[in-house]
Order: structure tokens, then sequence, then C-alpha cells
């Protein structure tokens, strides 16, 4: 009986083991119905909110709408919604437009603030009160199909304008939930926020159901769930197997019992310790087959659990102790949560709890441990230990032992995180598809056996807008397009004959949009019995949208496929690891590699070791997500470098982790290259600029001449530095010009650039600080190829320097002329004192010499008799003083004339003036031995009176200094001194001189010789020295006493005249 | 009734005047020269004039040798009165002058003198260049109308 007893007690488990189970998996059946059911509410509602905005939109005060054509929104607003009612607005609460009006026309004009009915004027309360959609399921008929109610009032700022209504049928929702027809083997409840069944049989809390929450604007619903069966019946054929074979075990072990004690009994304790085997061995064998029993039991569940796993994500159960402490934790939950098993175990739930959660997850705690509800389900966040938050479906219930006192809860905990997100998208989607579609997606169209239309066929005619009277028979062909349908007729006609079912495409009138959509035609014949046909039922689905989206799509790959193939630029994708993964032609022609050598390599092998650092530095920005355009190196196949202008972006998914790098590579080599000639060539170019003394300009031609560019020599020649005078047209170089020169500059440049010339001009400017300088300008006009001019181009430069010192030899010039004018005035006064003094010399100083001479001549003549020897003597003396004084006068006479006489070149030749001059000596030479020798003398330019003169002169002295020698040597020779030209020589043998006094030689009345020895008024040199110098000559002597003299001298080229 | 005047000496300085007298004389011409002491008396003189106005013109002079500094009206003056007046243009005048160094030589020349002689210091050449002179014109008489023209 104890084993009885004991397969009694594992019985109770397994029962409250499988029930767990149960529940879990109804849950997971009974949540997409939730889910299907969340959406379609949320899609009616939106059809109120975007109402709302309409209505707010174009409602005027006075409660017109300024869109006048309410009708066709509405239609377009509900056309994806089946089972819409009515919608209205009602300005000031009447009810001013409704759609559809013929089956609303009571609802129009009623004024909804009077006096409506006490559940609408309820409903209408709150909406005006909450500002928020009203949902209600009141003032449904029970002779009509259950209707729901949507509600909002509408404020613009704080005035009240109106309300906008939605009413709907719910037997369209629920069918779009799938909940019509009911879900085979569950019982289903579904209740409004204030209790209302609005669909399924009323469970019974005994029931125990699973409820799944529906949002609803102001109170969610509920969805309820239990099996058919109950929960028991779900588990009763698990019990009925347990239960038997225990039974049968306990059975068959009696029977053993008694066997053994009635036939041998004698046998006593053999039998006894046989038998104590045998139960031992029974019992274990017992214990064996319920452990294997339950955990075939546990297997199947579990199996089961991985299916659900499978199916419905990861369901993870834990054990919470009645304070909420774990007591059992998974390794699922473990890995879901974060935290290891020791790390959880007897901790409170609370502690990974997202704060936000954490009331009503305590509170649901605290109402299951009261027994006020039996199971409770939420959607909660945990903090993960990494501090990520995760989003859990947990379905509680408490577990009671067998007293009925509530022992721990069980929890089941299903990882709804992506759900979550994907809930999200959804809503968005949905948002974003809203005020989009006036489309029918599909409908159902039924055709008789031939193929014609019989009887009205409501889509069809909301579809191409044809009449029942139109597409009667084959009417409806017409609404195909014209090219497809031969096609179509082919198609339907062999369906016909094959009784096959069919799908075609093709485009088909749409009378909404008032264009042919693509659609697919599809048709199953329904057999008769006898296998003809009844009828044909067939469906067209819109296919248009997603016809063109996918040729927009194909096209688009079609483009981006040719764009990444004949792009100029590289395009690479490496993976997470930097290894390419896909290039381009045009990058493996860049890299100088085949695209199949490239996949696989590590973008590393293109990397200098120079740019290492950048590169890694990079690496890690894209790795942090960030997009770059840069410019780098990379090393080319056969090792050269190739300089790539980078647009560099990463791929990553959509958790935000790094999936890659996609990178648009423009190979700049040629360009970099020439950048670099071009910076070298610049910087040449800039450091001679900066070098000039002076500044370079290019200048554009417009009014103001306004500098483009100038060079650094700017700031030093108009003390204003580049930046202020380029492109600035307040502060143009030409404003600098001194204005009496700016219009000679302006002309002079003007001028140049007609003729298409150079131009060089002088001005002046004034600099920064004021002062004046002086500038000298070269430039010239730059020209397009047609000709006209572009700019002017130039250099200009500080010459004030110049300038002053140019100004001061014109002005030490002018002085200097001045003073030789007064000079000169002084000295012709003083030439004619002269000349006048020369007159009286020459007229009254002889006068008294010749009566001295004359009476002493006459003296001696008549009275010689009369006067002794001595007086004779005396008187001689007197006369011969009288005359030399009277040579003096004629000789000075001479000298001084020299210096006022013309002079008259012409070639003459020498030769023949010294022989001449030699000739008038005769008197001088008679008596005497004569070596007299005259060499060939080269012609010369000279005055032939004043050579003579010459001559006269020096072989007069040579004759008169060596007529003491016996023989009187002179030699008249020419030669050519390399410095001096023709050098003329009139030697002798005479007494010489000492060349001490050589000085003196040259002076007028200078004498190196006794009067009485050698005669003469030492004019004679002097005169001779005067003449040679006017003749732009020298005249020089070489002598010693005893050794005889050698005159030479020169003829200049050009005689200097007066 | 004088004999006709053979020279005419228009000379201011008593020296020269004596020096060529005996010069003169000693060639034996003293007796026809008749001495004028400056310009003006040269004039009445030669034009009959004042002091002379009783001479009578057919009396000479055959030839003239005229100084050219001289008191009151200078030579240059005398010299173009003679060449202006028609009765006495055709004279021969020789001008003598202390150098050749004389500015007025050229105007001289340009008036119509027929010759000059520088004074020279050394009386014997003085004495022979007179005496040259007087045998020259007064001996060879030769027709009078003789000019030269510019240079």
């Amino acid at each position: 009986m104890l084993l009885v007893l004991a397969a009694v007690w594992a019985d109770g488990q397994l029962h409250r083991r499988l029930i767990m189970d149960r529940r879990t998996h109804t849950f997971g059946e009974l949540v997409p119905y939730g889910k299907a059911l969340n959406l379609s509410l949320s899609r009616r509602l939106n059809k109120l909110e975007a109402l709302h905005g309409y209505a707010l939109k174009g409602l005027s005060p006075e409660g017109r709408l300024t869109d006048e054509d309410f009708e066709s929104y509405a239609a377009t607003l509900i056309v994806s919604v089946p089972g819409v009612r009515r919608v209205s607005i009602a300005p000031a609460g009447v009810q001013s437009f409704v759609y559809p009006t013929e089956s609303n026309l009571a609802e129009v004009g009623k004024n909804l603030l009077d006096n409506p009915g006490p559940e609408i004027e309820q409903d209408i309360l709150e909406a005006m009160e909450t500002r928020e959609t009203v949902l209600s399921s009141l003032g449904r008929a029970e002779e009509e199909a259950a209707t729901l109610t949507a509600r909002r009032a509408l404020y613009r700022g704080n005035d009240f304008l109106g309300l906008v209504t939605i009413t709907f049928e719910e037997a369209p929702l629920l069918r779009e939930s799938g909940l019509v027809p009911p879900p085979p083997g569950l019982s289903l409840e579904l209740r409004d926020g204030s209790g209302s069944i609005l669909y399924g049989s009323r469970l019974l809390e005994a029931a125990d159901p699973i409820a799944y929450r529906i949002e609803a604007p102001d109170r969610d619903w509920e969805l309820l769930a239990a099996p058919a069966s109950g929960w028991e019946g779900e588990i009763l054929p698990f019990v009925h197997v347990y239960r038997s074979i225990a039974l049968s075990m306990a059975l068959l072990l009696s029977v053993i019992v008694y066997l053994v004690s009635f036939r041998h009994q004698q046998l006593g304790a053999e039998i006894e310790r046989r038998t104590r085997e045998l139960s031992s061995a029974n019992e274990a064998l017992l214990s064996e087959v319920r452990e294997r029993k339950e955990a075939e039991l546990a297997l199947r569940g579990s199996e089961e659990r991985l299916h659900r796993a499978e199916a419905f994500s990861l369901v993870m159960v834990a054990h919470l102790d009645l304070e909420g402490r774990w007591i059992r934790v998974p390794p699922t939950l473990c890995d879901f949560i974060g935290y290891s098993a020791e790390e959880l175990l007897g901790h409170h739930i609370q502690e990974v709890t997202h704060p936000d959660d954490l009331q009503a997850d305590l509170e649901q705690l605290e109402f299951l441990k009261r027994g006020r509800s039996k199971t409770s389900d939420l959607e909660k966040r945990f903090i993960r230990k990494d501090g990520q938050v995760v989003w859990a479906y947990t379905n509680r219930s408490i577990v009671t032992d067998e007293s009925g006192k509530p022992a721990y809860f069980l929890a089941y905990l299903r990882d709804i995180t992506s759900e979550e997100a994907a809930r999200e998208a959804i809503q968005e989607s949905e948002e974003r598809y809203r005020s989009l579609v006036a489309v029918m997606t599909s409908f159902v169209w039924t055709n008789d056996p031939a193929g014609r239309f019989v009887g009205s066929q409501d889509s069809w005619e909301d579809y191409t807008g044809q009449t029942p009277e139109e597409y009667a028979g084959f009417g409806w062909v017409e609404m195909i397009h014209p090219e497809d349908r031969q096609m179509m007729q082919v198609c339907w006609e062999g369906a016909v004959q094959s009784l096959k079912p069919y799908q075609a495409e093709a485009r088909l009138w749409h009378a909404a949009s008032d264009t042919y959509r693509y659609t697919t035609a599809s048709a199953v014949p329904i057999l008769l019995p006898d296998g003809s046909v009844r009828e044909w039922i067939g469906t067209v689905n819109d296919i248009h949208d997603r016809k063109l989206a996918e040729e927009a799509l194909r096209e688009s790959r079609e483009l981006y496929r040719q764009i990444v193939e004949t792009a100029s630029e590289g395009i690479w994708l490496t993976d997470t690891d930097w290894n390419l993964a896909f290039v381009n032609a045009r990058m493996g022609e860049m890299l100088g590699y085949e695209v199949h050598e490239l996949i696989g390599m590590n973008v590393e092998a293109f990397t200098f070791p120079a740019d290492k650092e950048a590169f890694e530095l990079r690496k890690q920005s894209r790795e942090e997500g960030v997009s770059q355009v840069y410019q780098a190196n990379l090393r080319r196949k056969d090792g050269s470098e190739l300089c790539a202008l980078f647009s560099a972006g990463s791929l990553t998914s959509e958790k935000g982790e790094f999936m890659g790098s996609l990178s648009m590579v423009t190979d700049i080599t040629d360009r970099v290259r020439a950048q670099r000639a071009l910076r070298e060539h610049e910087r040449r170019l800039a450091r001679l600029m900066k070098n000039l003394p002076g500044m370079a300009y290019r200048g554009l031609i417009d009014a103001h001449w306004t500098m483009e560019f100038v060079s650094d020599g700017c700031e030093q020649l108009t003390g204003y530095p580049p930046s202020k005078i380029i492109g600035n047209p307040d502060l143009t170089y030409v404003s600098l010009i001194h204005p009496d020169d700016l219009h000679n500059t302006c002309s002079a440049i003007a001028t140049a650039m007609k003729n298409h010339e150079v131009f060089r001009h002088v001005y002046r400017i004034y600099t920064a600080d004021g002062t004046q300088k002086w500038v000298w300008e070269q430039g010239q006009g730059i020209y397009s190829a047609e000709g006209d001019i572009v700019a002017l181009e130039g250099f200009i430069t500080d010459i004030t320097e110049q300038k002053e010192a140019e100004d001061e030899i014109i002005r030490l010039n002018e002085e200097l002329e001045s003073r030789v004018e007064r000079r000169t005035g002084e000295l012709e006064q003083a030439n004619r004192e002269l000349e006048s003094f020369s007159y009286s010399v020459s007229h009254d100083l002889r006068a008294p010499l010749r009566g001295i001479d004359g009476f002493m001549r006459i003296l001696e003549e008549d009275f010689a008799a009369d006067l002794p020897e001595d007086g004779l003597r005396y008187l001689n003396l007197v006369r011969k003083n009288a005359q030399k004084m009277g040579q003096l006068i004629d000789d000075l006479l001479n000298f001084s004339r020299m210096n006022r006489q013309a002079i008259r070149l012409v070639q003459v030749d020498p030769t023949k003036i010294a022989r001449e001059a030699l000739d008038t000596l005769r008197d001088e030479s008679e008596g005497r031995r004569l070596s007299i020798s005259i060499g060939e003398l080269p012609q010369a330019k000279a005055d032939p009176a004043l050579l003579r003169q010459v001559f006269v002169n020096l072989l007069s002295n040579a004759l008169k200094f060596s007529r003491d020698r016996e023989e009187s040597r002179i030699e008249v020779r020419s030669r050519i001194d390399a410095d001096k030209g023709i050098v003329y020589s009139v030697k002798d043998n005479g007494v010489g001189f000492d060349m001490r006094y050589k000085d003196k030689l040259f002076g007028v009345f200078q004498r190196l010789h006794r009067a009485e020895d050698y005669e003469g008024t030492g004019v004679g040199l002097a005169l001779i020295q005067r003449i040679i110098h006017r003749h732009g000559g020298q005249i020089w002597v070489e002598a010693e006493p005893d050794k005889g003299a050698t005159f030479s001298f020169t003829l200049g080229e050009v005689a200097i005249d007066e | 009734m004088s004999e006709p005047v053979q020279i005419l000496l228009v000379e201011d300085n008593p020296n020269d005047v004596e020096l060529a007298l005996h010069a003169f004389k000693k060639h034996r011409l003293s007796n026809r020269v008749h001495v004028a002491r400056d310009g003006e008396e040269a004039l009445d003189y030669l034009f009959c004039r004042g002091e002379w106005a009783e001479r009578d013109r057919s009396t000479g002079p055959k030839i003239i040798l005229l100084d050219l500094k001289l008191p009151k009206i200078d030579g240059i003056e005398v010299l173009r009165q003679i060449k202006k007046n028609p009765s006495t243009r055709s004279t021969p005048i020789v001008v003598l002058t202390s150098s050749s160094e004389e500015p007025d030589i050229e105007e001289c020349y340009d008036l119509g003198v027929n010759s000059y002689i520088v004074k020279p210091v050394d009386f014997d050449q003085f004495s022979e260049a007179v005496a040259q002179l007087g045998f020259y014109w007064l001996l060879l008489n030769v027709a009078p109308n003789f000019k030269r023209d510019g240079s």
C-alpha cells in the first residue's frame, strides 16, 4: 500500500508540473492573436489620428472645412480598413461632416453635446477633458453587428473646436486578428477596460485563464485564454498513462506476494529472503520505472520547451521565493541577465529590475501572493550586469504546497528585446504608410463556368468603377489593358478547358487612380460532384506598387552595379579584420593587381612603413564609426607609389557594431605630382618675388584697378601690407598715385594697353605714412585668347634716391652753368681790360722808347764827332736797352695775343713746316758749322702758323744754345709712343741745363742762362707751351748741363678751344 | 706862295714828329712836309677850314701819314672824313701805328687806307721805312686810286 501511496503522491507532483507547462504553452499560442489584435486596433485608431490632424488643419472657426472635398478624403482614409461605419467631424459638436452620408443620414447635423444619451455623453465629456482618444464599445444595438466608436476632441490651443469620430465594426477587427473563427482548442474572452466582454464566452475565474494585454487608448483591454477542455483535460492522457502503469505494478507485486506465501510457506527464511530481495528489486524496478517515466515526461516537457523556444524565442523558467528572491535560475536566464547563478541566487529580483518597471513588478507579485490573481504577466526591463537594458515578457503564477498555502513564485520569462524593437519599427512604418494608401490590395470575384460575370461583383465594381451592366457577361474584359487582353484570354480559355486553376499577371483599370495597375489574377474552379464546374472563384491582387518597387529596385541595383563597375574611382570594401572583401576593376587597375588577387589581402599590404601610424589612427576611426576624407599613399604591386584621395566610411550592423569599411579611392598621383611641381615653382617664384627690390603685381581691369596680387615688396614700397591692397576696392594702388601724376600715368597705361605694348612710366606715389616716393613702373596688359584685356601685370620699384640724385645733378649743373657764365663774364671783362692794357703798352710804352732810340741814333749820327769814345759807347748801350725793352714789349704782346687768338686746325705736313721754320732762321745759322737733320714727320692736325711758330722757337733755341759748339747738331724727329701717340722732338747738342730747373723753363720771363751769355726775353718757351696746350698736346724737355737738350711735344687730336 | 705840300704828317707825339722829320730830312723830303698835331687840325688843313681857310686846296698833300691815336678827333674819324670827301678820297694814306696789335687796323683797311707802318723802336728801321714810303708814293707817283676791297 505504501507503493500505491507513493504513486499517488508522485501523481500529484506530476499533475502540477504538467499544468504549468501547459500554461506556458497556451500563452505562447495566445501571443500572436494578441499582437495581431493590437495591430488591427491601432490601425483603426491611427485613422482617427489622421482625421484629427485633417480636421485641425482644415477646420475654420466658423465650422467650415477649407478642403471642400471631405467625402473623397474620408473615402481615401478608410479604404484600407474594412468595416468602418462612419467618419464624422463635428464642429462645435454638430456633426456637419459625415461619411458615408447615405448610410448615416440620421447622424448628419446631430449635436453630440446636446443630450446624446448618457453613455455617449460620458465618452464625450471624457474625450473633452482628457484631450485623448476615447474608445468605447458602448451604444451598440443588439440586432446590429457590434461596433466600436473612437472619439477625440479638437482643440486649437485651448479653444475647443469640435469632435472627430470614427465608428467601426468589431467583426472585421476580430477577423483580422484571427480570433474569428476561434482558434481550435482554446476558449477565448476579450474584455474591454471596463470589463465588458467584447468577444467570446465568459471565462470564469475558476478556469484560471491566461491574459494578454491589448493596448487601448484609455483603458487597456484583456485577451483571456484557457484550453477549451480546461487545464485538467489537457493533462489527463498523461496522468492516465502514469496511473495505469503504477497500478499495474502494484497489482503484480501483490499477486507475487500472494503466490509465494501460499505455495512455499515451508521455504521460510529462504523465501522470505527471496521475497525481500524481490521486493527490493521490485522497488528498485518501480522506482526505476517511475524515474524513467518522469525522465520521459521531463524529456517531453523539455522537448516542448525547446520547440517553443524555437517558435517563440527563448522561454526561461525561474523560481522566486515569496519575498521575491531567486531560488532557481536556469542558465539561459543567467545569459540573458548577464549574472551567474551564484550571483543571483538569494538576491532580490528588484536588484536587476529596471527602476521604471519596479513598482508594477512588486505590485504584481504582491497581488499573486495575496491570491488576488492567479497569474500575471508583464513586459518589463532588466538591467544586465554590463548595464545594457533588456526587455522580457514575464508570466508569473504562485505555486502552492499541498496545504494550498503559497510556496513560491513560478516565473516564465522570454526575451522580447528584439520584439520590442520590431514593434517600434512596425509602429513607425505603420505611421509612415498611414496616409499613403488608397488602394485595396486584393479582392475576390466569381465567374460562371464560361468565365462570365454573373450577378453583382462589388469588389470589381469598387476597383474598376464598372457598373454591373457594364461588367456583365464578358464586359469585364474591357477593364484589362488592351495589350494584356489577348494573353489574358488565352490564359483564361486554357483554364476553362483544362479546369485547372490559373494565375496571370495583367494590367487592370483602376478607377480611383484613373490608371491601369499591375495585378495578378488567380482563379480556381469550384467543381460539382459530377466534375463539372459550378463557378470560378478568383482573386485579384494589386501588385502595382510592389512591381514598380521591384522594378525600381532592379533598376537601382543595376545602376549601382554599373556605377561601381564603371566608376573612375576605385572602390574597396574590407571586413572587420581589414581584409579586402570587394574591390572594383578600377581599384585593381590603380593598385596594379588583378581583382581576384586583391580579395582577401590585408590593406596593410598597401601601406608604406612611414604611413603606418596614420594608417592605425584611421583604422581606429573607422572602427569607431567615424567617416573621413583624407589623402594617403598606397604601395602598388610594383612597389611604386599611388597618391590617392580616400573617402572612407564604416559599415555598421543594426546594433552599431563595426562590420567593415568602405572606401572610394581617387587616383591623384598626377595631380599631386603636378601640385608638387607647381608648389616648387611657386616657392621659387615667391622667393624671387620676395627678393625683388620693388613690387610685382597683377591688377584687374575694373573701375579701381583692384590688385589681384601684389608681391611682398608692396609693404616696403607703399607701406601697406599686401593683404591690405589685394582685392580691396577701398584702398587701391591707384589712390596712392600723386594727383599731379595720375592723369599722365593712367593715360600712359591706357595707351600701352590699347597698342598691346609694354609701358614704362615714372611718377610719384604717397606711401602709408604720407611720404612721397618716386617710382618706376613697367607693365603690360594680359590678354585673353580672344584678345580682350583681362589683367595688367608689371613691376614697380622705388627710384626716389636715383631721382633725387638726378635732380641734384641737374641742380648742380645749373648752378655750375651760372657759375661758369659768371666766370666767363668776369673773364671776358678781364680780357677786355687786358686788351686795352695791351694797347696802352704797345702804344704808350713804345712811344718813349722810340724817342730814346731815335734821338740816340740822331745823336750818334750827327754828333759822333763831338763825343768821346766812352760817350759813344754809353750812347750805344742806351740804344740797346731801349731796343731790348721794345722787344720785351713785343714778345709779351705776342704771348698775350696767343691766349686770345682762335686756332684753325687743318691737316698739315710738319716736315714741311719745320723746314720753312728753319729757313727763316738763316740769319742765325749763317757762318756756322751745322748738322741739321729733319726726319719724316707724320701728318697731323694743327694750326699751320702756330706750328711754324713752335718749330721756329725750338730751332732758334737749339741754334742759339749750341752756337759755342764746333758743330751744332740738331735733329728733328718723330716717334710713336704707346701712351701719348705721335711725339715730335727737337734735339740739340748745346749747353743744356740742370733738370732741377725744368719747371721754371716754360714760365714767362723765366731764364736759365745769363742774358750776357744767351740773349732772349724768356717768353719763347712759354709761348710754345701755350700753343701746344691749345692743341691739346703736351711738351716736355730732357736735358743735362753741357750735354744738350731734347724738347718733345705731342699734338692732341682735338684742340682745346677757349 | 708856298710850294705844294707833298706829305701831311698827322702826329701828336713831338718826339715822333721830330724823328719823322729827321728821317724825311735825311732823305731830303723835309721841306715838303706839313705837320698837323691833332685830328681837327689835320681835317682843317685838308679841307681848308679854320686856320687853313686861305690855303689852296690844289697844293696837296700828295700823301698822308696818319697816326691813329690823336687828341680831339682821332685817326679813324679823320680817315673816315678823308675817304668820305671826294676831293680827298683818292689821296693815299699810310697809317702809322704803335704796334700791329692795334684793334683799329682792320677798320682802317675797311675805310680804304693804302698801307700802314708799325712804328719800330729802332730809329734806323723807322727811318728806312719812312724813306721808302716817301719814295714810293711821292716819286713813283702812282695813281692814287688804289683801293683794297675788304680783306
